[in-house]
């Protein structure tokens, strides 16, 4: 009686929830096909392509098609990918918590959605187009800070061939575009909290930021948490169009501008080397992956919940 | 409620139809072409047809070649692959087909058909598709002995000029132009230059323009500018061979006597004219932001802000300027003229590895440039649509068109001999002679037939284009503060990035082949 009951139970279970995976189909058939079974090609990464012997054939060449990431210029590149990442995450969650704060306070709904749209604006621009806008303040000969700087008796500054500003004007670039998608997901999940911590908080006296610390943060925390670790992910990539376009590829800032991958694009453009192309972007997956799993395991060791898998 | 069931209806047939928008023809020749390809004779291809070409009862072979343009929609393409296809079906039975690519993405549309196998049959190289990249990964197929069995003609009017499309001793490409010589010069505005009395010799020096960029300062007008698409290349002035490597694989000043590979960057010859670039950006020869305005040089030309720009000079490249510029041009020489290896492969014909019939393909190419009818369809069109005669062989415009609105205009490929092709005005019937001349007082570069093959050193290739690309440009257009220091750096960059190395194997590759010769 007892098996009869299990299979029926079981079987009942199995068929709540088909319609589910059934539904879930074309997205996993999608998945496999676009993001596992190209991982056959990672093979080209160490491979010498031959166009006549195609992918299965062309002649091994272990990892000679990664040395020249390791050359000369390997330490500033990872350098200059690393540091960037880290200040966006730090800056970008900062920046993207207070902003989804200071929304949630607004108190007319209109403008609230008014303020959203316009935060998010940016994000939805090409790069391109902001390389352009950010010409029009730093071009030497017709910017706007240069006239302004002239205007009240300072020189004015070659914008593209001085380093030292560059790190700020990324991250401002960069935040001004992005913020929009973070204060997005925080707002969202600041909606969620319940009003009565608030309230009660209230009643005991605490201030608005007392409020922040002890309700809106700790409960931000599996938010931040979910958002670090998919951001520490990318930590190998850079946005492309960020820091080849914005410093319109000067030469003079490569030092504080070149990335990974600005540095495979240019070193690769001229001689259409597949498998160096294929190795660089191998090279980027694999760091990104066991970053992603080293930062995992740490999370978990603090907090098991809050880790990701 | 009823509307939003109609809207939720509606949502889910959108979202279904726009599942079938990725089902399209994955077959390229659609997409560009005017899908209504009259190929009146003969049926339409089979692409397993893989039997010889010789027998005229098979299936007629399709030749799918690849048109290098603009991107802008060629009407007259179908009418121009009938008239084709009226010679060579009955000669060689075989149809063509065209296939056009902007320039931007011929290298990559290349690199992805032939690596899925897409149908292309003759494949333009050079230009952005260097012939050794092409060779050594076997993109294309050798044909030195199709050439040699289906193409006679063509071989004889190649002569040695098929030494220098060799790679590993076989022959991979042709050149696309019969008489490739070419000089280094300057297009100028012929109008500005009346108007601010300046005159300009047949044969200019550096020096010439540095006076002349004075003169036009003092009028207010920019002498040229460095910008994007021209960054003063420096053997407009004086021949370097550089082996297809932009001067990352060592160079050989005056290529014509000597064979000694040399850094360019640390050779006093490129100290100086970097020091030369900086003093014109210093007296405002230059435009100051030409660097940052993203403006490119044609551009800035076209629209009158600079006095001259550099170009190949060469009899043909004198009409083909005198054609593209909305006011009157003319050119001056700034270098002799020379044959090199890197002239000739500046525009060639391949046929990818994957062709299934290459012998019809280079029966093809024996046709181009043995048949004028053929090669004055492919240069210009059908007479009385785009073109009308002029004189015996000198061809204008048809009333009403030009190149914006023409049914068909050839941009990058070259076609046929020009010996027995019209050429558009403004040239004479003189200028049959002219180029002949031109290429026969051409002096040969010693290492005319040396191709460099990169393959071992291409991770430090890859490392010396970076640095190349940080520290060229701001030299290149004057920008740098202290111009020794900005050397001094920039070769420390390359050692560190193995330019030693590099030049090391050319040298090494360049002595072999010296040896054999």
């Amino acid at each position: 009686m007892e098996l009869v009951g299990k299979s029926n139970k079981k079987r009942k279970k199995i068929k709540h929830w088909i319609p589910f995976y059934i539904m879930g189909l074309p997205g996993m058939i999608y998945l496999l096909i676009n993001n596992y079974l190209p991982m056959v090609g990672l093979q080209v990464a160490f491979k010498k392509w031959d166009y006549q012997k195609g992918m299965w054939f062309s002649d091994w060449i272990g990892l000679k098609n990664f040395e020249f990431l390791f050359k000369s210029q390997a330490f500033r590149i990872t350098r200059n990918t690393l540091l960037y990442n880290l200040t966006f995450i730090i800056v970008g969650a900062i920046l993207g918590i207070s902003v989804a704060i200071l929304v949630n306070e607004i108190q007319s709904k209109q403008f609230k959605k008014i303020y959203q749209t316009i935060i998010l604006l940016p994000f939805l621009m090409s790069m391109v187009i902001v390389a352009y806008l950010t010409y029009a303040y730093l071009s030497p000969q017709t910017g706007y800070i240069n006239n302004i700087l002239e205007a009240i008796g300072l020189n004015r500054i070659s914008w593209y061939s001085e380093k030292k500003y560059w790190p700020f004007i990324l991250v401002f670039v960069q935040q001004w575009k992005t913020i929009g998608f973070g204060m997005v997901i925080y707002l969202s999940s600041i909606v969620g909290i319940s009003k009565d911590y608030y309230e009660a908080a209230e009643l005991d006296g605490a201030t608005k930021w007392q409020q922040i610390r002890t309700i809106t943060l700790p409960l931000l925390k599996p938010t931040i948490i979910t958002l670090l670790i998919l951001q520490v992910g990318q930590i190998f990539r850079s946005d492309f169009g960020l820091f080849y376009q914005v410093p319109m590829d000067q030469g003079s800032l490569y030092a504080v501008t070149d990335t990974i991958d600005t540095f495979v694009y240019r070193g690769l453009m001229k001689t259409n080397n597949i498998g160096m192309s294929a190795a660089a972007g191998f090279y980027q997956s694999v760091v990104c992956f066991i970053t992603v799993v080293i930062f995992n395991g740490v999370i978990r060791k603090v907090n098991k919940e809050n880790a990701m898998f | 409620m009823k509307i939003k069931s109609i809207i939720s209806i509606l949502v889910i047939f959108i979202l279904v139809m726009s599942l079938f928008a990725g089902c399209g023809e994955s077959n390229d020749d659609d997409k560009t072409t005017d899908s209504g390809t009259t190929n009146t004779n003969g049926t339409d291809n089979s692409s397993n047809d893989t039997d010889a070409a010789n027998n005229t009862d098979e299936e007629a072979f399709e030749i799918v070649v690849e048109l290098v343009t603009l991107g802008q929609d060629f009407t007259s393409l179908p009418l121009i692959e009938e008239e084709i296809n009226k010679i060579t079906l009955p000669e060689i039975n075989a149809t063509v087909k065209f296939l056009p690519i902007h320039i931007a993405d011929h290298a990559n549309k290349l690199s992805l058909m032939v690596a899925s196998g897409e149908k292309l049959d003759l494949v333009m190289t050079g230009i952005t598709t260097p012939l050794v990249g092409l060779a050594s990964t076997n993109a294309i197929q050798p044909i030195g002995d199709l050439l040699d069995e289906y193409a006679p003609e063509l071989v004889e009017k190649q002569g040695e000029l098929l030494e220098a499309t060799k790679f590993n001793g076989q022959v991979y490409a042709i050149s696309a132009d019969l008489y490739p010589a070419k000089a280094g010069g300057i297009v100028y505005n012929k109008e500005m230059a009346d108007q601010y009395n300046v005159s300009v010799s047949e044969r200019i020096t550096l020096e010439d323009l540095s006076k002349i960029g004075e003169q036009l300062k003092q009028e207010g007008v920019y002498l040229t500018t460095p910008s994007d698409g021209a960054l003063n290349s420096h053997d407009i002035y004086t021949p370097i061979a550089d082996f297809g490597g932009d001067y990352a694989y060592g160079v050989i000043f005056d290529p014509v006597n000597s064979t000694e590979i040399v850094n360019y960057y640390a050779s006093d010859e490129f100290r100086e004219y970097a020091l030369l670039l900086k003093s014109w950006m210093d007296q405002g020869y230059m435009p100051q932001d030409a660097l940052t305005n993203g403006q490119n040089a044609q551009d800035v030309f076209r629209s009158e802000q600079v006095f001259y720009q550099f170009v190949n000079y060469s009899p043909g490249d004198k009409v083909q300027e005198a054609r593209t510029w909305p006011f009157e041009v003319k050119l001056s020489q700034a270098s002799d003229a020379i044959l090199s290896t890197e002239v000739v492969q500046q525009f060639g014909y391949g046929i990818p590895v994957h062709c299934e019939n290459p012998e019809a393909v280079v029966k093809f190419l024996n046709l181009i440039y043995t048949n004028a009818d053929i090669s004055n369809l492919l240069n210009h069109g059908i007479e009385g649509v785009e073109y009308q005669k002029v004189s015996d062989n000198i061809v204008e415009y048809v009333d009403g068109i030009d190149s914006s609105n023409a049914g068909y205009v050839r941009i990058f490929n070259r076609f046929g001999d020009a010996m027995q092709t019209y050429q558009m005005e403004p040239a004479t019937e003189a200028f049959f002679d002219e180029i002949e001349t031109f290429n026969e007082d051409a002096e040969k570069s010693k290492t005319l037939g040396y191709v460099f093959n990169a393959e071992n050193v291409a991770g430090e290739v890859a490392a010396v284009n970076s640095v190349v690309s940080e520290y060229r440009p701001p030299l290149m257009a004057g920008a740098v503060s202290d111009v020794d220091q900005a050397i001094e750096e920039f070769n420390e960059a390359l050692e560190s990035a193995g330019i030693n190395e590099i030049i090391e194997e050319n040298r090494r590759q360049l002595g072999e082949w010296l040896a054999k010769q």
